[in-house]
């Protein structure tokens, strides 16, 4: 069970740091990025270049991997928020326009990844990782370990920059009254740019862990997609701890469901492996909490506390 | 009727609307410096779209707008703001779901941290209340206050004219009466008002008003002159 409980804690993590690039779009610019899952990927691969043309410094390649490829893909994807959603902002567009341009982004990015990286899995570190023996006799992985330090690093930085800085009090009033703010002097564009850089990092940093906790593969967003998609719902669509506290709460239900599922499975001798089915089991808690706390499992919803 | 050297802000002949719809033509407006001067006219007539045109939320199609000799087309609310334009919009006044010390901060957004506390006490003082609420979320706020608060927001940046949409707009009547108190308290010191009147009081309050009607400015009077026309207390007031 406390194996379980981590790798829970562990995929929450990075289901955290990938609905939280999705809630800031959601929020500040109103359209659910689909996108995200091809990103993610793609801050995976930049990484994974990253880390063949640095040589081993002990670690420190995968930091300066990580930091370049946040930077990367924030500007790749303002870069292309400037070109496809600046113009139907400027028109003011219906939102299913946004819909349907992230969802086309989708496979264009998609396409890339599969033609310069090709279909096959990579790992940032040849080997199996080894595991190191905690409390209670479960078996964690360096990766791992830093999965969880990081999210949780990443949401307390988040968290300081969005309620003690000019900025982020510009991003939250932006979301709530985007006419208002611009009255008081907060610049659209700027807001629009921040969103999508900070966006960029976390969704690449996702991609990173997830790489590094599992594999490099041009679907590994995919994957996680609905995973993402019910965190940001259940967080209360952009409340920074909600997001973390709701996806830590997909992650250990999933692994725990699963496991308990398959415990029973095993019972009576039926022929399923139930990892294949965990996102299943992230839908019907998405309908529990739907049903129970509509606003999500945090007290509010856009961001606030 | 107006002298033109004394001139604080001018919109001539502007055109603006939404999408491709045009909803105000040719309106021509001159208000003299710490002059309070009201808008009246019924409910789409292009009141709030005039207001939203001078404070930079609405691009004009056709026109200028002058204030203190610059001309502001094509400048943006921020670049506005810092030349003395504040504006209170009729609706979503305030953000709701941020503490009232929050919201005077958006109203500091450009201003440095320094002035932000001197700006402060100056608004504390105008209004108590505000200081006493302060890390109370302003969503949770009366009416009355609400419409101080949004008061306090636009004077947080020293404007040198406040545009105030229907300030008085769903609040009951003895919170009317708070409310134009307040603008007549920051008129008397000197702030130059251009107020859309939506009731008689805050069209007391005024010096000279212009009726707005379809989108044009139909008639320019002073307000002695406007509360003797009937016609005009009759369509607009109730009588």
């Amino acid at each position: 069970m406390g194996g379980w409980i981590v790798s829970g804690l562990v995929y929450g993590s990075i289901l955290a740091l990938g609905a939280l690039g999705c809630s800031y779009i959601l929020l500040i610019q109103r359209y659910f990025n689909f996108t995200a899952a091809p990103w993610l990927a793609l801050g995976a691969y930049f990484a994974w270049t990253m880390m063949r043309v640095l040589p081993q410094w002990g670690g420190l390649e995968l930091i300066i991997a990580a930091i370049v490829s946040m930077v990367a893909l924030g500007i790749v994807m303002t870069v292309a928020d400037k070109a496809l959603f600046k113009p139907l902002r400027k028109r003011g567009a219906p939102f299913m326009f946004f819909y349907l341009t992230s969802f086309g982004l989708l496979f264009v990015v998609r396409s890339i990844i599969w033609l310069i990286w090709g279909p096959q899995a990579k790992y940032y570190y040849s080997g199996a990782s080894i595991g190191i023996k905690g409390p209670w006799g479960i078996m964690v992985t360096p990766a791992e370990i830093l999965t969880l330090i990081v999210a949780v690093v990443v949401v307390a930085v988040l968290y300081f920059f969005q309620y003690r800085t000019k900025l982020g009090r510009g991003m939250l009033a932006t979301s709530q009254n985007s006419m208002l703010a611009s009255v008081c002097g907060v610049e659209p564009e700027t807001i629009h740019t921040t969103t999508t850089m900070i966006a960029g990092f976390v969704t690449a940093l996702a991609g990173i862990l997830y790489g590094l906790t599992i594999q490099v593969r041009p679907l590994m967003g995919w994957y996680i997609l609905l995973g993402i998609f019910v965190c940001v719902v259940c967080g209360g669509e952009g409340a920074i701890l909600g997001t973390l506290a709701a996806a830590y709460l997909v992650g250990i239900t999933e692994e725990v469901g699963s496991g308990l599922i398959q415990i029973s499975l095993n019972f009576f001798g039926i022929p399923i492996q139930m990892s294949a089915y965990k996102v299943a089991i992230s839908c019907l808690l998405f309908l529990v909490v739907i049903y129970f706390r509509p606003h999500g499992v945090w007290k509010g919803t856009f961001l606030e506390r | 009727m107006v002298k033109e050297e004394k001139m604080i802000l001018e919109t001539d002949k502007v055109t603006a609307g939404y999408g491709g719809v045009d909803v105000l033509f040719d309106a021509s407006i001159k208000i003299k410096e710490k002059e309070l001067v009201a808008i009246i006219g019924p409910n789409g007539a292009g009141k709030t779209t005039l207001l939203r045109t001078i404070s930079g939320v609405l691009s004009p199609r056709k026109g200028e707008i002058i204030f203190k000799g610059e001309k502001l087309n094509g400048k943006t609310p921020r670049e506005r703001l810092a030349l003395g334009i504040g504006y209170i919009p009729q609706d979503d006044k305030i953000f709701p779901k941020m503490s009232c010390i929050d919201n005077l901060r958006m109203g500091a957004y450009t201003l440095p941290q320094e002035k932000f506390s001197e700006m402060l006490e100056k608004v504390y003082q105008l209004f108590p209340i505000l200081k006493e609420r302060r890390n109370q979320t302003a969503g949770q706020f009366s009416g009355g206050q609400r419409q101080m608060l949004a008061i306090a927001r636009a004077l947080m940046m020293e404007p040198e004219i406040l545009l105030l949409d229907e300030p008085t707009s769903g609040l009951q009547p003895t919170l009317v009466k708070e409310v134009l108190n307040k603008v007549k308290d920051l008129h008397q010191q000197g702030m130059t008002t251009l107020i859309v009147a939506q009731n008689r009081e805050a069209l007391e309050l005024a010096e000279r008003a212009y009726l707005i009607r379809a989108g044009q400015v139909v008639l320019e009077d002073t307000v002695e002159g406007l509360l003797d026309n009937d016609q005009v207390i009759q369509l607009y007031f109730g009588g």
